[in-house]
């Protein structure tokens, strides 16, 4: 399997298949990213950020960690885009209680995370959260991205993003204690 | 009265420092490990990052060939390293520009442009204060003065076409010098036109130059003069002969050639 630096060049080529290695490892998570803000576009509106990522990719240069942290930030700025469009911000919010409805009597933590797929994860953390706390951890978790990377996504500072993420896992953990999840 | 063990069991959430925090984004830290209110947060967190990545790539072949083709239009393959084609546009325009910039001016100062362009470039350059060949004022300055000269000269025929022509051109007309022979063309002319076919096919008849073709041009009939001596000669005499044709003028006595009739 080639390595990064090696998809990079003969993607730049044109070669699909190397094309195809880097739409496999930004794609699921533009998805992701996207639709944690709106999940009716995200499938749109991340093959737009991908396409954006295509035509720039003869401009990027570094590593797959720079890779990842350059695509989010397109993909950032088409969800901006859409947001802007819209002048409001769509979010599809599932109740807590809905994580652990069919629990019944057996174990609900289990039963419940046993469900608990990714999607579902996503929208507890953007219910839960506030737009903020919910795009760093997510784009920390799903992007795979660091502090500082995050920061300048974001256009915030690093101890911004830091304050941000900490406050954002404490909530989720009260949220989550709340709602029986965690014992 | 109850023990302690009595009390709900609630694992209260702690404070988690920046390494830890860290660690559960990561998904690196097993719910299990997880510290005391954490371990939800942990799986939730693993939830997350487990991409379920098979569900997204339905897309892959159309986003690819998409990918590949937006690629194509913005540059052939390894053409990326030069630069972008709108880098090179611009680059092109501005060599263009600064040839321009740089080139006329000096083609203007070498007096190697086209006559109206040297005149042109000449009056740009002398309001800037730089003086190129080409910049003293046009021998035929005004219409008005080759029309009265047309108007109020005495001379007549091939002599007043010369000296209309030469006013106009600031001397360098040759115009009358060799007139007679055109003239004689143009008499000769007039009286094939008059036998043949009323004069129509002299109207085609070269004519060396000066004022003689306007005779010959017209067969005989012309009462512009040197307007029609302009016309025909190809703007050999044009200023003062195109100005001199704007203004109305006296009628020309034909230097000689009988009138045609006029098809």
């Amino acid at each position: 399997m080639a390595g990064f630096e090696e998809t990079l060049v003969a993607a730049r080529e044109g070669e699909a298949e190397a094309l195809a290695r880097l739409f496999r490892l930004i794609y699921p998570r533009f998805v992701c990213y996207v639709g944690a803000v709106t999940p009716t576009d995200a499938e749109d509106v991340a093959a737009d950020a991908w396409l954006d990522v295509a035509r720039g990719l003869h401009r990027f240069e570094g590593d797959e960690q720079a890779f990842r942290a350059w695509a989010f930030t397109i993909a950032r700025r088409r969800l901006l885009d859409l947001q802007r469009s819209r002048a409001r911000r769509r979010t599809d919010p599932v109740e807590p209680e809905d994580l652990v409805g069919a629990g019944g009597a057996g174990d609900v933590e289990e039963e419940a995370l046993a469900r608990l797929g990714t999607g579902w994860a996503i929208r507890l953390i953007t219910s839960s959260l506030s737009s903020d706390q919910a795009e760093v951890v997510i784009l920390r978790v799903i992007g795979e991205l660091g502090v500082d990377e995050v920061a300048a996504i974001m256009g915030k500072r690093r101890g911004t993003v830091r304050v941000l993420q900490h406050r954002a896992l404490r909530r989720l953990a009260m949220v989550l204690e709340g709602q029986g999840v965690t014992r | 009265m109850s023990g302690w063990d009595d009390l709900p069991y609630e694992m209260p959430i702690g404070t988690i420092d920046e390494d830890t925090t860290d660690r559960l984004l990561a998904g690196r830290i097993h719910p299990d490990d997880a510290p005391p209110g954490y371990a939800g947060v942990a799986r939730i967190l693993q939830a997350a990052g487990s991409l379920p990545r098979s569900e997204h790539l339905s897309r892959e072949a159309e986003l690819v060939a998409a990918a590949r083709e937006v690629m194509s239009l913005r540059s052939p393959p390894g053409g990326g390293a030069g630069g972008s084609p709108t880098r090179h546009r611009r680059a092109l325009a501005g060599l263009i520009v600064t040839g321009a910039l740089l080139g006329i001016p000096g083609l203007a100062a070498a007096n190697a442009l086209p006559d109206p362009a040297q005149h042109a470039v000449s009056r740009v350059l002398h309001k800037v204060g730089i003086s190129v060949p080409g910049n003293e004022d046009h021998p035929a300055s005004t219409g008005q003065e080759i029309s009265n000269i047309a108007t109020t000269t005495s001379s007549i025929g091939v002599a007043k076409g010369a000296e209309i022509s030469t006013a106009a051109s600031g001397g360098k007309s040759q115009a009358g010098q060799h007139g007679r022979q055109a003239g004689q063309h143009g008499r000769q002319a007039g009286q094939h036109g008059h036998q043949r076919n009323g004069g129509a096919r002299s109207s085609h008849t070269p004519s060396v130059g000066g004022t003689g073709r306007a005779d010959a041009a017209s067969n005989g009939k012309s009462t512009h003069g040197t307007a029609k001596a302009d016309v025909k000669s190809g703007g050999r005499s044009s200023a003062g002969s195109g100005n001199a044709a704007t203004v109305p003028t006296a009628p020309i006595e034909h230097g000689g050639g009988k009138p045609a009739a006029h098809p």
